[in-house]
């Protein structure tokens, strides 16, 4: 007898039992369907934010002062000089900006509002992969040494005030009751789906120090990117952090730096725990599911004994009867764990979509589900139909 | 053919030990037609378990084909089974959720025959009780003679040398219990050795030899009478 009779047996003994075995299925399917759902939805979120995060490319680097209000002061502040700097020592061609963020009162006619600003060098707009410019431009390098007020705003801004980003290019807008023009509109990218209604805008950090009265030039952070990939950048942050200490006269530990892998990682670690921890959970209505599969096979194998006795008085083996049950059991589980596979997968679409998320299926989740279902299937179904298989043909044709 | 030697089979039920079979001496002889009479509790159902290997004796030597039975694995048990032995049991033990035709193929299923031939086999069988208009009906939908008529056809599917036959005609009326008993009497007359467990003298008069057992013996056996008679 090959595994296709045995096969067709059991598909025949659970088409009888519809319902039952339906209701049976539940448990895996909502088991599996559970870890599929928050496991696919894990890891779109984790793609999203990884997208965001690394949204400034390969080998970018962040460089902070770790004490701003530590012993030394103002001395180890990092200033715009120190971009000009860094580009004459580093024996690397980097990319740099400067980076401040900040938050401004805008007038645009009557109306008032409140806009974020980040305050970055032209350089910015080569170091990032998202910079989508709708209408205009973004600043040029000699437009950030002139004295034009120049301002890049975020389609929402355009949007809300001005009909479209084409109209907006060239108005004239109120910031901090001075006059700036819209020089360009840019298309913000979402963050899973979040934050697409604030005003956001993008200015020279030689205009924004000027609007925040920031005659020493200090800025919060540097951004650099190295242009070639195949350096090693640990140590090139390492020999960045040493130039800037040098040339500020304070120790090394006075700045700090954050590459866009290392945020990657944070990222990724963050969300494995996040799915083992959840998915452990989902994990035990998995074992439930299981323990209701054993449940309703020992039912089964009760109810069937008779059949058991017939089948083994006609010649079937003890081993025929094993297999047979155990493909029930497996067959159970199987296909609770393809109907969970599509209802997760089903979910965690519809869940993405409606978060605006991008959707990323993981393959590697639904190889283990199978596996797993297949292993529970086994697990479970093993005692009775063992106890199928050693039932004595005589008192089980008795059976009433 | 199926020769029985000093058999004894004992069991523990609770605190008691029953003796139901006690020192059984027995041989059957290829195509035969055997009747195996005796009340309820007289050991004749253990006889008829030990027979059909469903059972092994406690003691004592149990031969089929010269091989002995005693030392047979389960595995070997439910090779015997299947190929040397059919079965008819008196509530018939059709899968009452498979197809009369399924139900036929069942013991070519275990046997490893092709799903082609072992349909081919079972029309075959089916039509030969007359049942070929009944294929695809499940038991329920059939009457008693019906089922007993294709628990005949299983019995034969694997075309065994013996037929055990358990109270055949213990649920038919006396017409269906004919019919049936024609049956197994064509089937002796082709060649089959067919035992039968009855209480019913009736039928017990389509055997050519009545063993009677009382008490776990064999006190009676029409071939011993005749051979004696015969000597004297």
């Amino acid at each position: 007898m090959n595994l296709t009779e045995y096969f067709k047996l059991s598909l025949d003994s659970l088409r009888i039992n519809k319902l039952r075995s339906f209701l049976t299925l539940i448990g895996i399917i909502v088991g599996v369907g559970s870890v599929i759902t928050v496991v696919v939805i894990a890891h779109s979120g984790q793609e999203g934010i990884i997208d965001a995060v690394t949204q400034d490319g390969k080998n970018v680097f962040y460089v902070y002062n770790s004490e701003p209000n530590g012993i030394y002061g103002s001395r180890a502040a990092l200033k715009l000089t120190d971009i000009d700097l860094l580009k004459r020592k580093l024996n690397q061609e980097v990319l740099i900006s400067g980076v401040n963020v900040g938050k401004v009162e805008v007038r645009i006619g009557k109306d008032l509002a409140y806009m974020d600003v980040q305050a970055v060098s032209a350089a910015y707009y080569h170091m990032t992969k998202n910079m989508d410019i709708m209408s205009g431009r973004f600043y040029s390098e000699s437009e950030e040494r002139s004295i034009i007020k120049g301002i890049v705003v975020n389609q929402v801004m355009a949007e809300k005030y001005f009909s479209n980003a084409e109209n907006a290019v060239n108005k004239k807008i109120l910031l901090n009751n001075i006059p700036f023009s819209i020089i360009g509109v840019y298309k913000e990218p979402t963050f899973l789906g979040m934050g697409g209604d604030s005003l956001t805008s993008y200015m020279s950090l030689a205009l924004w120090n000027r609007l925040t009265d920031n005659t020493q030039g200090n800025i919060t952070a540097l951004q650099i990117k190295v242009i070639n990939e195949d350096i090693d950048l640990h140590a090139f942050m390492d020999q960045t952090i040493a130039t800037l200490a040098e040339n500020h006269r304070v120790p090394k530990e006075q700045y700090m730096t954050q590459s866009v892998e290392q945020t990657e990682k944070i990222v990724e670690s963050v969300f494995g725990f996040l799915k083992i921890l959840i998915g452990s959970i989902a994990g035990i209505s998995l074992f439930v599911g299981g323990v209701g599969v054993m449940n309703i096979m020992l039912v089964t194998v009760m109810e069937r004994t008779r059949e058991i006795g017939i089948r083994k008085a006609i010649g079937a083996k003890p081993l025929d009867i094993l297999i047979q049950f155990l493909i029930e059991a497996f067959l159970l589980t199987f296909i609770g764990g393809v109907l969970g596979v599509l209802l997760g997968v089903g979910i965690a679409f519809l869940i993405t979509r409606l978060l605006d998320w991008g959707f990323v299926m993981s393959w590697s989740i639904v190889g283990l589900s199978f596996i797993i279902t297949t292993l529970i299937g086994l697990f479970f179904g093993i005692y009775p139909a063992s106890k199928a298989a050693n039932l004595n043909p005589i008192e089980a044709l008795r059976y009433e | 053919m199926i020769h029985l030697e000093n058999i004894a089979k004992s069991y523990v039920n609770g605190d008691i030990r029953v003796e139901a079979l006690k020192n059984i001496h027995l041989h059957i002889e290829k195509g035969e037609f055997v009747a195996i009479m005796g009340p309820s509790g007289s050991g004749k159902s253990t006889l008829m378990n030990i027979l059909g290997c469903l059972d092994v004796p406690s003691s004592g030597v149990f031969t089929i084909h010269q091989q002995r039975i005693n030392d047979f694995s389960e595995v070997e048990l439910a090779e015997l089974r299947n190929q040397t032995i059919g079965f008819v049991f008196q509530t018939f033990h059709l899968l009452a959720r498979l197809s009369v035709l399924k139900n036929v193929e069942l013991p070519m299923l275990y046997r490893g025959v092709s799903p082609k031939e072992r349909r081919k086999r079972a029309m075959e069988l089916l039509g030969k009780v007359g049942l070929s208009d009944r294929l695809q009906h499940n038991p329920s939908q059939l009457s008693g003679g019906q089922k007993q008529r294709v628990a005949i056809a299983r019995a034969l599917a694997n075309d065994p040398d013996i037929i055990l036959a358990d109270e055949p005609t213990g649920n038919l009326d006396t017409m269906t219990s004919m019919e049936i008993m024609d049956i197994l009497s064509d089937l002796n007359k082709q060649g089959v050795t067919i035992i039968l467990v009855t209480h019913e003298e009736e039928i017990a008069t389509f055997a050519s030899r009545v063993i009677t057992v009382r008490d776990g013996n064999i006190i009676e056996d029409t071939k011993d009478a005749l051979t004696s008679e015969g000597l004297s």
